[in-house]
C-alpha cells in the first residue's frame, strides 16, 4: 500500500525526533544540524534524512572504512527510517563555518540547513552567522554553476556537429537547461529546495521556455537543436562578466601570462578546482575575451626536461 | 682507585701492538710526524672504544636508534671514562645554526626575554602589560554580568603580500569577520585595499555575554585568537561607559589602543619554529633575490648559444624562450649571433628586466616545430629577472621545500639580507619586545664581550629577580669561557657555517666547560688551530680549566706552547706509516724532550730546525692591487700581493684573513677565469689577475668521499697503470682492456663486494659488520683479472705496493714515476698507491693535491696557490717539506699565498701581510706589509712581536 506524502513526513519527523533524543541523551553530541527541509514540498523525493551531527573535539571514532578522508560520514535507521549523518568535530565546525577551505561548507542555494539541536550557545551563534549569504561566495558557486553550463554547452555541439546524434544532443541539451536553472537559482541569492527547473522558469522565464520548454515540445531536427544551442551561447555571452567574475578579476588585476597551475593555485582554497578554472578560461578564450598561450611547466619536481600548460592573458580594464 | 688510562695491544691502523698507560685526571698531549698513528691512538682506539662501551651499555631497543661503532683493534683499555670527543670538523652548512644555538645562550636569551622582556604596543610604541589567557578571562569576568565583549585579534601585514592574501589567510583560520579602522566588514564581500593603505585591521575572534558557565569556550576563543593576533588581542566592552572603560584598562594592556599581550614564553623567540620565526625567510634571515651576474656565466657566448643559464631561459625553438628571443631580436633589431658581452645595455635591460608595456609579436624561429598557435600574438615580455622572481615567489607560498627547486633557485639567486626582517630571523611581533632598549635581534648583533656589558648593566625588578638572576649569571659563565678562550669577537647571531674549524671547536670545548661534568674523558684534535699566538695562552688555560674540573684531557697537538704546558706527554712515531706506530717516549715533558730519540724533542729543543731562508725573494713588478676592500669586517682595506713569492697572511683570528683571501682574492680570480657567476666580497678595484694563469686552492679536504678514490686515481696514475696490464699479451689474448682493471667498473671486478673488497652487514642495534669478500678475499677483482700479471704482479698486488715501492717497480714508466717520486718526496712513501681516501688524514690529503700540482706543473705557466693553514695536522719535521714543496712551486714561477700562524712558515716568507689588530670589528686594517723583517720591528704587530723571538738566531731562543 503506498503511502501519502503526508504519511511519510509524519514518518520522517518521528525519526527525527526519536533519533534527536537519542542524541540529546549523548554528552558528546553538541548540536544537529538538519540539511534540507522536511516539508511535504521537499520529503516526497527524500529516501533519507540528512545530518550534520557537531561532536566535541577529540571523540571521533573512525573507521577503516573512512579511509584517508578526514570527514566522517555515517549511515543510520530510525524506525526503518535512513538517515546519513556527518560527524564534525566541533573545531573543525568553527573553521568550516568561518573559514575558507575546500572543506569548508559554502552556502547552499539547494538547502535550507535548520538547527534542530544545540546544547551549546557559541555553536548557535557561529551557525546563525554561517547562514548568511556572502556576495563573494555566491561570485563563486555562480561561476561553478556557470562552468558546468559551458561543458556541458560543448558536448551538445560536439554531439550534433561531430556525431549528428539528435537524441543524444537532446538529452545533453536538456542537462544544459538545468544547468541554466542553477545558476538562476544561485543569482537569485535564494535557496530554493524544490525542483530546480521549476524554480529556473519562475526566475527566467523567457528564456527556460525557450532552451527547456520548447526544446522538450519541439521536433528534434538538427535546425531546432542548433538553435537552442546558439540561444545557449548567447546567454553565456550575456552573463559571463558576472557569472565568471572570480576568474576574470584576477586575470585583469595580473595583467600577464598566467599559467593555469598558478590560477589553481590562487584559488586553492576555495571550491573552484583547476577544471571549472580550464572551462571558463577556455571558454573565455573561444570568445576572445582572453589570450591563451602556454607556459613551461615541470611534470616531477626533478624534472629537467619541460612540458607546457595553458597559460592566460587578460588586457581589458 | 685507577689512576691510569692503560691501553693494552694497540693495533688499530700502523699502531704496532703498542702498550701505553696514561695518567688520569691530567692534561696529556700526544704528539708525533703526521701519519705516525697519532690520531689512531687517541680517536680511532681511546676515544671509539669509550663511546662504544658506553652505547654496548643501553638496551638494545636503544642502540637501534644510535649509530653503533665497530670495536676497535685493542687488546683492551682499562680505566675508561664516559668519553666526549672534540675534534676540527665544521658544523656543515645548515643555516639554521648559529653561535648561540651551538652554545645554547640563544636558549638562555630567550629564557631572558621570556621573563624580562616588555612588549610594546604595535600602534603607539607603549609597553603593554602580559596576561596569560587564563588572567585574560579572570579580568573579562570581572565585567558586570550582561556585558557585551568583543575579542579581536590584530592582523598584521604580510611582507610583499597583498590584502587579499592577507584576508585569505585569516579567513583560512576560520574568521570572516573583520574591522578596517573599526568598520566592520565581511571578509565573504569584496574589499578594496592597495598596497599602499596600511589601515588598522582586526579580526573578529569571539563576541560574548559575560555570564557564568561561559569559561571554556571564552578561553578557547582567546587562545585561538592570539594565533591569529601573533600573541595580542585587544577586548571591547560594548556598551561601556567611560569610566568603566578606563578601569578595565588600568594596568591591563594599552589603555589607547586596547591592546594586550599574552604572556611571553621563550618558545615565541625561536627561529625554528614557524610560529616565531619570520614568515618572509621562515627564519633563515635571508631571502633571495636574481642576481643578473648568475644569469650569464660566460658572456662570450651568443643569445643564440645559450648564454643564458638554460635553467632561467630555455632558448630552445621550440620552447617559449627561445620564441621570445626571436621576437624581440625582430622587433628590437639586434642580433642573436653577437656575443653577449657586446650587446648593448638597452638589449641586456630588456632581456633581463622585460619590456614594459610594449607588446612584441611572437615570431616562431625558424624550424620550430612547436608553437604555431601562438604566432601573430602580441604581448609584453616580462623579462628573465621578474620571471624567475614571481617563480621564487610562487614557491614559498607552497611552504614546503622542494629539492630540485632550491637547487635550481641557488644557481641564479642570491641571498640577502631578508626584506622583511632585516636579517633578524624573528617575526615582526618579537621584535617589539625589549630588553632595556634592545630587542634580541640586536642582542645577537652584539660581540661577546659588548653583550656581557650590556647584561652587566640589566637592572632588574626585584618582583623577577629569582628567576631572572640565574639566567643571567649562566648566561655570564658561558660568556665569560666564551671570551677567556679568545672568541670575543663573535656574535650570537652569526651563522655556525661562516665559522673556521678552530673557532668551532673552540666553542665545543667551551661548551664543555660549561657544562660543569667531571670524570669524563676528553680527546680533542689539535685545539689550537687557527689561534694567533697571543690568544694561545687562553687556550691552553682553559684546558687546563677543565682538567681541573676533574677531568684527564688529551690532546693531539704540534703546538710547542700546548706540549711545554702538558702534564704527560706521549711522542708516537718515529716516522709515518708503516715506519711509525710506536711509542717513541712519553712521561713529563721535559723528559721526553729531552730523550735523544725523541724528533720533537730535537725541534725543541733547537737541534733541528727549521732554517730561515738566507734571502728573500725580491718583489718584481708582478702584483695583485686591491683597493677598498670591505668585505664583513674588512674596513677599505688596500692591499699589493706582489707575485712570484712565498707570502703569508696573518692576523688574530676573526681579523678578516679569510675575507681578504677566499671572498675576494680568490673569488675574484675564479670569477675572471672560470665562471662570472662567482661573486667576490666588496671592494673597489682588483689589478694584476693578467699575471695569474690559474687560481688553485690547495685545502685539506678530502681527495674523494669514497673509498674507490686513492692517491693513484687523484694524481692520475691509475689509468697510467690500468693501460700497461692492458698492453700485455695476457690481456690482449683475453680481449681485456684498460676498463677491465678498474675496481669501478663492472667487467674486472668483483661483484660480490662490487669492487669494495669488503661486505658491510648493517645490523639493527649492532654495529656494521664489516667482512672481507669471500669470493675475492679482499682484493676486489675477479681471479680472470687477477690472473694478468705486468712484471709478476696482478692489479691488486700493484695497488699494494706502498709508494716507496713504486717508485722502484714504476722506475721506466716515466709518466708513472715522475709523480710517484713527488709524492715520497713529500713524505708519503708509506702510503699505499691503493689506499681508500676517506682514512687519509688532512695533512695527507692536501699533501696528495700539492704533489698532483707539482706533477702538473708546466714551464711557462704562472699560477697562484692559495693554502688556508696547511700547517694543520704537521708536525715541525713535516713543516719543513711542505715549505721545501712550497718552495719548489714558488721557484718554477708560480706564487703561493698562505694565510698562517705557524711562526716556523711565517719567517720562511718573502713577504708577510698583517691583518688586525684585533678579531671582529675590532679587525680589518692592514697593519703593515713587508718581509718579516720589517713586520718584527714593527710595535703595532702581534705577528711581529710574536715573530721577534723566532728571527733570533737559534742560541738566543
Amino acid at each position: 500500500m503506498t503511502e501519502t506524502i503526508s504519511e511519510k513526513l509524519a514518518r520522517f519527523e518521528k525519526a527525527l525526533s526519536l533519533f534527536l533524543e537519542r542524541v540529546r541523551a549523548d554528552s558528546n553530541l553538541l548540536a544537529a544540524v538538519l540539511v534540507g527541509s522536511l516539508s511535504e514540498e521537499t520529503v516526497w523525493r527524500r529516501d533519507a534524512i540528512s545530518l550534520w551531527l557537531i561532536e566535541k573535539d577529540g571523540v571521533t571514532k573512525r573507521l577503516r572504512a573512512d579511509g584517508e578522508d578526514p570527514r566522517v560520514f555515517r549511515s543510520l535507521v530510525e524506525e526503518g527510517v535512513n538517515l546519513h549523518v556527518e560527524l564534525i568535530p566541533r573545531s573543525r565546525f568553527k573553521r568550516m563555518v568561518e573559514g575558507s577551505a575546500r572543506t569548508a561548507f559554502c552556502y547552499s542555494f539547494f538547502a535550507r540547513r535548520k538547527l534542530v539541536y544545540c546544547d551549546d550557545a557559541s555553536l548557535r551563534k557561529w551557525f546563525k552567522a554561517a547562514d548568511t549569504m556572502a556576495r563573494r561566495d555566491q561570485e563563486r558557486e555562480l561561476c561553478i554553476a556557470t562552468t558546468w553550463l559551458i561543458h556541458a554547452h560543448r558536448h551538445a555541439a560536439h554531439i550534433l556537429e561531430n556525431q549528428r546524434d539528435l537524441e543524444l544532443a537532446f538529452q545533453t541539451l536538456l542537462g544544459a537547461a538545468h544547468c541554466v536553472a542553477a545558476a538562476e537559482v544561485i543569482a537569485s541569492g535564494e535557496v530554493y529546495e524544490g525542483l530546480m527547473i521549476h524554480r529556473g522558469l519562475e526566475l527566467a522565464p523567457a528564456f527556460m521556455r525557450e532552451v527547456y520548454l520548447e526544446l522538450l515540445a519541439a521536433p528534434r531536427t538538427a535546425e531546432r537543436l542548433g538553435k537552442t544551442l546558439a540561444a545557449l551561447d548567447g546567454y553565456l555571452e550575456k552573463n559571463a562578466e558576472a557569472r565568471l567574475r572570480p576568474v576574470l578579476r584576477y586575470l585583469r588585476k595580473e595583467k600577464r601570462l598566467v599559467p593555469l597551475s598558478e590560477l589553481a593555485d590562487h584559488f586553492a582554497h576555495s571550491q573552484l578546482y583547476p577544471w571549472h578554472l580550464e572551462s571558463a578560461c577556455e571558454w573565455l578564450e573561444r570568445k576572445g575575451r582572453i589570450g591563451k598561450f602556454s607556459a613551461p611547466f615541470g611534470l616531477t619536481k626533478m624534472s629537467r626536461v619541460e612540458v607546457e600548460e595553458p597559460a592566460y592573458l587578460c588586457e581589458e580594464e | 682507585m685507577r689512576t691510569t688510562l692503560l691501553i693494552q695491544g694497540a693495533r688499530e691502523n700502523n699502531l704496532r701492538n703498542i702498550t701505553v698507560e696514561l695518567p688520569r685526571d691530567k692534561l696529556v698531549v700526544i704528539t708525533g710526524v703526521s701519519g705516525s698513528g697519532k690520531s689512531s691512538l687517541a680517536f680511532d682506539t681511546l676515544y671509539a672504544e669509550g663511546q662504544r662501551r658506553l652505547l654496548a651499555s643501553m638496551s638494545a631497543y636503544a642502540k637501534r636508534f644510535v649509530n653503533q661503532l665497530r670495536k676497535p683493534d685493542v687488546d683492551f683499555v682499562h680505566g675508561l671514562s664516559p668519553v666526549i670527543s672534540i675534534d676540527q670538523k665544521t658544523v656543515g652548512s645548515n643555516p639554521r645554526s648559529t653561535v648561540g644555538t651551538m652554545t645554547d645562550l640563544w636558549d638562555y636569551l630567550r629564557m631572558l626575554y621570556a621573563t624580562l622582556g616588555t612588549p610594546y604596543c604595535p600602534r603607539c610604541e607603549q609597553p603593554v602589560a602580559t596576561r596569560s589567557p587564563q588572567q585574560m578571562l579572570e579580568h573579562l569576568m570581572r565585567l558586570p554580568r550582561g556585558t557585551e565583549v568583543e575579542v579581536r585579534a590584530p592582523v598584521f601585514e604580510i611582507f610583499g603580500e597583498d590584502w587579499e592574501h592577507v584576508f585569505e589567510q585569516v579567513r583560512l583560520q576560520g574568521y570572516r569577520r573583520v574591522r578596517v579602522d573599526g568598520v566592520p566588514k565581511d571578509l565573504g564581500d569584496q574589499l578594496e585595499l592597495s598596497e599602499e593603505d596600511h589601515p588598522w585591521v582586526e579580526a573578529i575572534i569571539d563576541r560574548f555575554v559575560v555570564a557564568p558557565g561561559i569559561d571554556r569556550q571564552v578561553l578557547a576563543s582567546l587562545e585561538n585568537g592570539l594565533k591569529v593576533g601573533d600573541g595580542f588581542l585587544s577586548f571591547h566592552p560594548l556598551g561601556a561607559s567611560r569610566a568603566a572603560l578606563k578601569n578595565f584598562w588600568k594596568d591591563f594592556g594599552c589603555s589607547e589602543h586596547h591592546l594586550i599581550s599574552a604572556t611571553l614564553h621563550h618558545g615565541n623567540f625561536t627561529f625554528n619554529d614557524p610560529a616565531g620565526a619570520c614568515r618572509t625567510c621562515a627564519g633563515l634571515g635571508t631571502s633571495k633575490r636574481v642576481h643578473s651576474t648568475l644569469l650569464v656565466p660566460d658572456p662570450s657566448r651568443t643569445l643564440g648559444d645559450g648564454a643564458i643559464v638554460k635553467e632561467a631561459f630555455n632558448n630552445d625553438k621550440n620552447a617559449w624562450g627561445g620564441r621570445w628571443l626571436h621576437s624581440l631580436a625582430k622587433h628590437y633589431g639586434f642580433r642573436l649571433d653577437v656575443p653577449f658581452a657586446d650587446l648593448s645595455e638597452q638589449v641586456k635591460d630588456l632581456i633581463f628586466h622585460g619590456s614594459k608595456a610594449e607588446k612584441i609579436e611572437i615570431v616562431l624561429p625558424e624550424g620550430a616545430r612547436q608553437g604555431e598557435q601562438h604566432a601573430g600574438k602580441k604581448m609584453a615580455f616580462q623579462g628573465v629577472v621578474r620571471q624567475i622572481e614571481r617563480h621564487y615567489h610562487w614557491y614559498r607560498k607552497q611552504g614546503r621545500s622542494m629539492d630540485g627547486m632550491e637547487a635550481y633557485l641557488q644557481k641564479v639567486m642570491v641571498d640577502y639580507d631578508c626584506p622583511d626582517c632585516g636579517g633578524a630571523r624573528l617575526r615582526k611581533t618579537r621584535s617589539l619586545v625589549r630588553i632595556a632598549d634592545k630587542t634580541l635581534p640586536q642582542v645577537g648583533e652584539l660581540h661577546l664581550r659588548d653583550l656581557q656589558k650590556w647584561l652587566a648593566g640589566l637592572n632588574i625588578a626585584a618582583d623577577k629577580t629569582a628567576v631572572a638572576a640565574t639566567v643571567v649569571r649562566e648566561i655570564d659563565g658561558r660568556l665569560d669561557l666564551l671570551t677567556g678562550i679568545g672568541l670575543d669577537y663573535l656574535n650570537l647571531g652569526r651563522r655556525s657555517g661562516t665559522l673556521s674549524g678552530g673557532e668551532s671547536q673552540r666553542i665545543r670545548l667551551s661548551t664543555q666547560i660549561g657544562s660543569g661534568l667531571m670524570g669524563m674523558l676528553y680527546v680533542l684534535d689539535e685545539p689550537s688551530i687557527g689561534l694567533h699566538a697571543k690568544d694561545n695562552v687562553k687556550m691552553i688555560r682553559t684546558l687546563e680549566r677543565l682538567r681541573d674540573l676533574g677531568n684527564t684531557v688529551i690532546v693531539v697537538e704540534h703546538d710547542e706552547e700546548t706540549i711545554r704546558a702538558a702534564d704527560w706527554l706521549v711522542e708516537i712515531g718515529p716516522g709515518p706509516g708503516i715506519h711509525g706506530g710506536e711509542v717513541v717516549a712519553q712521561g713529563p715533558p721535559a723528559a721526553v724532550l729531552a730523550n735523544a730519540r725523541s724528533l720533537t724533542g730535537a725541534f725543541l729543543r733547537g737541534e733541528k730546525l727549521i732554517p730561515i731562508p738566507e734571502k728573500r725573494r725580491a718583489a718584481d713588478q708582478r702584483l695583485l692591487r686591491i683597493r677598498g676592500a670591505r668585505h664583513n669586517n674588512l674596513q677599505n682595506v688596500d692591499v699589493d700581493i706582489p707575485l712570484g713569492m712565498l707570502v703569508c697572511v696573518t692576523g688574530a683570528s676573526g681579523s678578516g684573513k679569510s675575507s681578504l683571501v677566499h671572498e675576494i682574492i680568490f673569488k675574484k680570480l675564479a670569477s675572471l677565469r672560470y665562471d662570472s657567476r662567482i661573486l667576490s666580497g666588496a671592494h673597489d678595484v682588483f689589478e694584476g689577475h693578467e699575471f695569474v694563469d690559474d687560481i688553485i686552492n690547495i685545502d685539506q679536504s678530502a681527495i674523494g668521499r669514497s673509498p674507490r678514490s686513492n692517491p693513484a686515481t687523484y694524481v692520475g696514475i691509475y689509468d697510467s697503470i690500468r693501460e700497461l696490464f692492458a698492453q700485455t699479451d695476457e690481456a690482449k689474448a683475453r680481449g681485456f682492456g684498460p676498463a677491465r682493471f678498474s675496481f669501478n667498473v663492472k667487467g674486472g671486478r668483483c661483484e660480490e663486494c662490487a669492487g669494495d673488497g669488503a661486505i658491510v652487514t648493517q645490523l639493527s642495534f649492532m654495529p656494521d659488520v664489516e667482512v672481507t669478500c669471500p669470493a675475492c678475499k679482499g682484493r676486489r677483482y675477479r681471479e680472470e683479472t687477477l690472473e694478468v700479471t705486468w712484471r709478476g704482479r696482478n692489479i691488486a698486488e700493484v695497488l699494494k705496493l706502498s709508494i716507496e715501492e713504486g717508485v722502484s717497480f714504476f722506475a721506466d714508466q716515466r709518466a708513472i714515476v715522475r709523480k710517484l717520486e713527488i709524492l715520497h718526496e713529500l713524505g708519503l712513501g708509506y702510503l699505499e698507491l691503493g689506499h681508500a681516501a676517506t682514512i687519509l688524514s688532512g695533512g695527507e690529503a692536501q699533501r696528495v693535491k700539492l704533489a698532483a700540482e707539482l706533477g702538473k706543473m708546466r714551464r711557462g705557466r704562472h699560477n697562484l696557490y692559495i693554502l688556508d693553514e696547511p700547517t694543520t695536522g704537521l708536525h715541525l719535521a713535516d713543516i719543513q717539506r711542505l715549505l721545501d714543496c712550497l718552495q719548489r712551486l714558488v721557484k718554477a714561477g708560480h706564487s703561493v699565498l698562505v694565510i698562517e700562524h705557524h711562526l716556523d712558515v711565517i719567517k720562511c716568507a718573502d713577504w708577510i701581510l698583517d691583518i688586525g689588530p684585533e678579531g671582529g670589528h675590532q679587525g680589518g686594517q692592514l697593519i703593515v706589509a713587508g718581509t718579516p723583517e720589517a713586520v718584527a720591528a714593527c710595535k703595532k704587530s702581534h705577528t711581529g712581536r710574536a715573530l721577534r723571538a723566532h728571527l733570533a738566531p737559534a742560541k738566543n731562543r
